[in-house]
């Protein structure tokens, strides 16, 4: 699993494009789409705006959570809180990578969009680490629980947390051993 | 009718870490019962006899289980690992250099643990796990934080450190919207046993 695969999965999500075509409804494996009329929006999977966008087929009506405002309450609210906030979308961070990625011209200000998640991902990462340094730095709890955490931040930590613990456990059933 | 023979191994076994650190050696105080083979394979001389007090080597710990196993001599602590770098690093372990003491400083340390009494395996043991909770946290925060080069540690601490610094890269890669070098095309991930 990595930042890839994590967004590979974002792709199913919906999004609400406005076409500029009129087409009858797109069959796909998954299930139908459309019916397609110019100017009018219509929820398609993340992937389907991808590729109509980048066919020029399309605008994105950049879903709320995405402008600017909203953004800057999302990190005032992180801040206030000691625990992790519960984000609009299960994939936040992958949605909003693909969309100023792919859909940046039709974002107000992509820069400025772009800033803010990374203000509001350094914000969340900052505290997901210290948790997880707690925990490294003990031995007697074996699991621990984080709420609201996305699958991307797991996807992130998971490679050197479960190095560290893989050696905890090792040096711990060590010290299980000496002790009989 | 051929009998197959199994033997119970440890679990670090074919670990390639483990193997290495054997090449390392342990100070043993032989006893008199002590086979005079064993000091060639250490690349001493036989002595003539062993008297009662028997006589101290340092031998690989690769073989100082077999030593311990024939009762032939008792293993102690070498350096970096007796009590007073035990207190040491239990007062304060974050800022040693553990790589000067042993570059496989706990895969070692466990190692050792089989091989001296449990007296004195015990106290190292707790010492392993303690040292390591001290300073695992430094190296998986560092890591993530940006830092691409570690001093003084070891090993097993350096594998933590470089998962971080490839998943820190990665994602940073990520939430610039940059494209990965090379082929989009992913690899089969070799078959694992």
């Amino acid at each position: 699993m990595d930042s890839e695969i994590c967004d590979f999965l974002a792709g199913d999500e919906l999004i609400e494009v406005i076409p500029n075509f009129t087409s009858g409804s797109i069959q796909l494996i998954g299930g139908d789409m459309g019916p397609f009329e110019a100017g009018l929006p219509v929820e398609v999977p993340l992937w389907i705006g991808i590729n109509l966008r980048k066919r020029m087929k399309c605008v994105l009506k950049v879903p709320n959570w995405l402008l600017i405002d909203c953004l800057k309450d999302l990190i005032t609210l992180e801040n206030e809180s000691n625990s992790l906030l519960q984000l609009p979308s299960l994939h936040f961070f992958e949605i909003a990578h693909i969309v100023v990625r792919d859909f940046k011209e039709d974002l107000q200000d992509g820069d400025q969009v772009k800033t803010l998640i990374q203000d509001l991902w350094d914000k969340r990462e900052a505290k997901i680490r210290s948790s997880t340094l707690k925990f490294l730095k003990q031995s007697t709890y074996k699991s621990a629980q984080m709420d609201n955490i996305q699958q991307i931040e797991i996807t992130q930590m998971r490679g050197p947390l479960i190095a560290a613990t893989r050696n905890t456990e090792r040096l711990l059933q060590n010290k299980h051993s000496t002790q009989n | 009718m051929t009998s197959s023979r199994q033997f119970s191994v440890e679990s670090d076994y074919m670990s390639l870490d483990a193997i290495l650190a054997a090449g390392s050696t342990v100070p043993m105080q032989l006893n008199e019962n002590a086979p005079p083979g064993i000091f060639p394979l250490i690349g001493h001389a036989a002595p003539p006899s062993i008297g009662p007090r028997g006589i101290r080597v340092d031998i690989p710990l690769w073989l100082a289980s077999s030593v311990k196993d024939g009762h032939y001599g008792m293993a102690m602590y070498p350096t970096g690992y007796n009590i007073k770098y035990q207190n040491v690093l239990q007062a304060n372990a974050d800022t040693m250099s553990l790589d000067q003491l042993h570059h496989y400083y706990y895969t070692f340390g466990q190692s050792l643990c089989r091989i001296i009494s449990l007296d004195l395996a015990s106290p190292l043991s707790k010492s392993l796990l303690s040292t390591w909770i001290q300073r695992c946290g430094i190296f998986f925060s560092r890591s993530l934080q940006g830092q691409t080069r570690i001093d003084g540690a070891t090993k097993e601490e350096l594998a933590v450190f470089m998962i971080g610094v490839k998943t820190k890269e990665d994602f940073d890669r990520w939430l610039r919207a940059e494209k990965r070098q090379g082929s989009n095309k992913r690899k089969l991930a070799p078959y694992n046993r």
